[in-house]
């Protein structure tokens, strides 16, 4: 009995450590697992303050991860926690933690239950006081362990208030991210006027909406705050919303612009480009032309068409009469067929303007166009006219007018012919001579005469004028036409008597004889040439002519004077022969030379190349750089900027840009210059 | 691509700068009814230079005989050649003066043989304005000194159809050498025809 009873004592006591250690094991694998969740999550948040990436933190599986791996912490203490596997390890680790046993607790254990008591065995175990320097081993690393565990899941906890800033007061947001710009969406409700549905996009990097449209941004609340400014005026964000998210609403201005987003050290640029409303047009159909009617009466059909992009509000024909002449006029507007628009499509006019009751008189004139309005009620409303068509009533003394063309008067020296001509013609007739009647010959001879006639009297008149030239006479302007050849000659030396010219001539000559000679054979000559071609003797008339030609060479050959030297140079005005106008002096101040062409494209292409190189590190912020370049684009070179949207899309889709970006590239390179093949001569086209 | 330029031809023998007014004129109508880049002078270039080989047409004129030196007629030669087109115009307006009968045999020396009646169906005479009578008439020509006649023909030397020399007899150099700014005096501008020359000239 007595063996018995101290056996079932040291089982007993052997138990309760073995229960004990397992406590004490649960309470180390949880102290475990809530160490490695908070050292997980401690991790997770410094990846994501550390790169700026809100999933680690955002997302559930980063719960999940935090959570296996105190799970795992915890079953990998229990593993290792061997003490309470079965009481002799139980004793075991008892006797390892204290010495003084002697493995007397062991050794009793595994005594058989028959087995004679060992009284040294049963004293040794009876004197150490196992519980007590047990627990004194067990509890306190243990609670020191659980303090720690407690410490960093309350610090874990704590992390997003104080990254917000926050006082310990202010309640903890329902959620926080860490980049508030990662994720937004773009709400967009047109003005009424334009009859389209509101449109939600997310993660737009560019919006087109009409002028006007209201335009409002969101995201999730991130712990740094939302800012936004277009250029350098800053745009409120509403971050006081209960739904734990940010806004900004702004309308869509009338020119492109880059709406910047900053939280942090996060940047992102959102487009916004606007559609214009363009203004209504209209087009009169009927009267297709002008008109001039010769009663006021009647009546005149009209016809015409508007259009608009978003539709018509209302049109009509507005007809104004002047009436009137001089500086005296009066004016009179009507407004005829007025109809509301048909919606999107066109919308048709058509009324009847009666003439006669419009007290119409003569000369009155009306003026006759459509007018189209729209419904913006945004920038306008816009107003559109169709060509003006012009309906005069006729004047009862227009209608014997004469249309005269004013021409200049003919040159007078351009009726002579000369002598050679004359040559010719007589030539000419003497070959036909046999072939033409009598009359005929004469008739033409005679003709023939009058023009040597024309003729002998302009060598007349060169005579003398040579001689007014050297200012001799040139008061005396008399008829030389009808004197013979004595008669000029007599005159001729007459007038330099008067003149009292110089002699200093060769072999006595007067100098009028001297100077004139060979025009006055000519005159001569010619004389006789006209005698015999006005009696019809054409083939007499050729021998005196020939004397007369050269006697005139002779005398150009004599008195041709050609004057030598440098030919002034004459700088052709080709602006003003082209009729391209001034391009210099114009202006009241000095003006700065616009950049080249090239420098602009040298600098488009620049900007360009940044984003290209910075594509490779940073998708997002090459794609806020081709934004900005857009944006700037868009206000000056809309052509360029539209392979840009192409190029901003594809990298937002995804895949291969190549294509877009080289389109893009060589839009504002420009179109490669064509070389042609080396020519000598050529011209530009 | 240079612009055109009008090239005057200077030779040692005779008066080569007696119409100095006719370059501004041509070049005057060529901005004025051509879209073709011209420069607003006109050059003077030595017939005995290489330089006459830049420029696609030559203009040379004068009153007094004409005797080219050896170096300007193997220039000359070199420049027909290499498909320039010389226009030469007898500022005497006179068959029987000294420029017309030497430069005459000069050219032929040139060329190898003499000039020959231009066709007045030839391309020259629509390669921009219209004459469908051929070389216009110039008024020295209808009433002046010289021979006073009205030349129905021009002459040339031709390369298969393509004109290498012209030759006139009318007095262009008269009839063009005036002030451009003075067109607007006149109800035909009477230098159309150069721009049948330069285009023609160009268009080789």
């Amino acid at each position: 009995m007595t063996r018995s009873v101290a056996r079932d004592a040291a089982r007993t006591r052997v138990a309760a450590a073995r229960r004990e250690l397992r406590a004490a094991r649960t309470v180390r694998a949880l102290a475990a697992a809530g160490l490695a969740f908070a050292a997980i999550e401690a991790i997770a948040w410094g990846l994501a303050a550390l790169l700026d990436i809100d999933a680690l933190h955002r997302m559930p599986a980063g719960f999940v991860a935090a959570g296996l791996g105190a799970l795992l912490a915890g079953w990998t203490v229990q593993r290792r926690a061997t003490a309470a596997k079965s009481d002799t390890s139980t004793a075991l680790w008892l006797e390892s933690q204290l010495p003084e046993l002697r493995f007397a607790l062991v050794t009793r254990l595994e005594l058989e239950d028959g087995h004679a008591a060992v009284p040294a065995l049963e004293a040794r175990v009876a004197t150490v006081p196992v519980e007590s320097r047990m627990r004194a081993v067990i509890w306190p690393p243990l609670l020191r362990l659980s303090a720690m565990a407690a410490v960093a899941l309350m610090a874990v906890l704590a992390i997003p208030r104080l990254s917000d800033g926050r006082s310990s007061a202010t309640p903890l947001p329902a959620r926080r991210v860490a980049n508030a710009l990662a994720d937004w969406q773009v709400s967009i409700t047109p003005p009424a006027y334009t009859r389209r549905a509101a449109e939600r996009y997310d993660n737009p990097v560019r919006v087109v909406a009409p002028t006007g449209a209201g335009v409002r941004v969101s995201g999730v609340l991130g712990v740094a705050p939302v800012a936004m400014s277009i250029g350098a005026a800053p745009v409120p964000v509403d971050s006081s919303g209960a739904d734990n998210r940010w806004a900004v609403e702004l309308p869509m201005p009338r020119a492109a612009v880059a709406l910047n987003a900053t939280s942090g050290a996060a940047q992102r640029v959102l487009l916004l480009e606007p559609i214009a409303d363009s203004l209504p047009t209209a087009t009169l159909q009927a009267p297709a032309r002008d008109s001039v009617f010769r009663m006021p009466t009647g009546t005149l059909a009209l016809r015409a068409v508007a259009r608009d992009d978003y539709g018509v509000r209302d049109a009509w024909f507005e007809v104004i009469i002047s009436s009137g002449e001089g500086e005296s006029f009066r004016f009179r507007t009507l407004t005829l067929g007025r109809r509301a628009g048909a919606g999107a499509g066109p919308t048709e006019l058509r009324a009847a303007l009666t003439l006669d009751g419009l007290g119409l008189s003569a000369g009155d004139l009306i003026h006759l166009r459509a007018v189209a309005r729209d419904g913006n009620t945004v920038t306008g409303p816009g107003v559109g006219g169709s060509d003006t068509r012009t309906l005069r009533i006729a004047r009862p003394d227009e209608y014997d007018s004469v249309a005269v063309e004013g021409a200049p008067p003919p040159d007078p020296k351009k009726g002579i012919l000369s002598q050679r001509m004359l040559i010719q013609l007589t030539e000419a007739l003497v070959a036909n001579a046999r072939r033409l009647s009598h009359a005929q010959l004469t008739d033409e001879s005679r003709r023939i005469a009058k023009d040597q006639d024309a003729l002998r009297r302009q060598v007349g008149d060169v005579v003398f004028s040579r001689l007014d030239d050297n200012g001799q006479g040139a008061e005396h302007a008399h008829d030389h036409s009808a004197m013979t050849p004595e008669q000029l000659m007599a005159e001729a030396q007459a007038e330099m008597r008067n003149a009292g010219a110089a002699v200093d001539f060769a072999e006595g000559e007067s100098p009028v004889i001297a100077i004139n000679r060979p025009l006055l054979e000519a005159y001569n000559a010619m004389w006789d040439a006209s005698r015999a071609l006005s009696v019809g003797e054409p083939k007499a008339a050729l021998p005196p002519m020939y004397v007369a030609l050269a006697a005139i060479q002779r005398a150009r050959a004599a008195e041709r004077i050609y004057l030598r030297g440098r030919p002034k140079d004459i700088v052709v005005d080709l602006a003003k022969v082209r009729l391209a106008g001034k391009t210099d002096g114009i202006g009241p101040g000095p003006r700065r030379p616009r950049p080249s062409e090239s420098d602009a494209t040298r600098r488009l292409l620049g900007r360009f190349n940044d984003a290209l190189a910075l594509l490779p590190r940073d998708a997002a912020g090459a794609v806020n750089q081709l934004l900005l370049l857009r944006a700037e684009l868009l206000g000056s070179a809309p052509t360029l900027a539209a392979p840009l949207a192409d190029a901003i899309d594809a990298l937002q889709r995804g895949g291969d840009v190549t294509g877009p970006l080289a389109a893009a590239y060589r839009r504002l390179a420009g179109e490669p210059a064509q070389i042609r093949p080396a020519s000598g001569w050529s011209v530009d086209p | 691509m240079s612009a055109f330029t009008f090239a005057t031809a200077q030779y040692d023998s005779g008066d080569w700068d007696s119409a100095p007014s006719v370059p501004a004129n041509v070049i005057d109508s060529v901005a004025r009814y051509t879209s073709i880049a011209v420069n607003p002078t006109g050059v003077i270039v030595a017939l005995s230079s290489a330089d006459v080989l830049r420029y696609p047409l030559l203009y040379l004129t004068g009153h007094l005989p004409v005797r080219f030196s050896g170096a300007e007629r193997e220039m000359l030669r070199t420049y027909l050649r290499r498909g320039g087109l010389l226009f030469v115009d007898d500022h005497n307006h006179d068959i029987d003066g000294q420029f017309h009968k030497t430069a005459t045999q000069e050219l032929a020396l040139v060329t190898g043989k003499p000039l020959a009646p231009l066709r007045n169906d030839h391309a020259l005479y629509r390669s921009f304005f219209t004459f469908p009578d051929g070389p216009p008439t110039t008024s020295h020509e209808l009433n002046g000194w010289g021979d006073n006649l009205v030349h129905k023909q021009l002459l040339a030397h031709l390369d298969g159809d393509r004109i290498r020399v012209l030759y006139s007899n009318k007095d262009y150099s008269s009839e063009w050498n005036f002030h451009p700014d003075n067109k607007r005096f006149l109800s035909v501008d009477p230098t159309r025809f150069g721009v049948n020359l330069v285009v023609y000239a160009l268009a080789g």
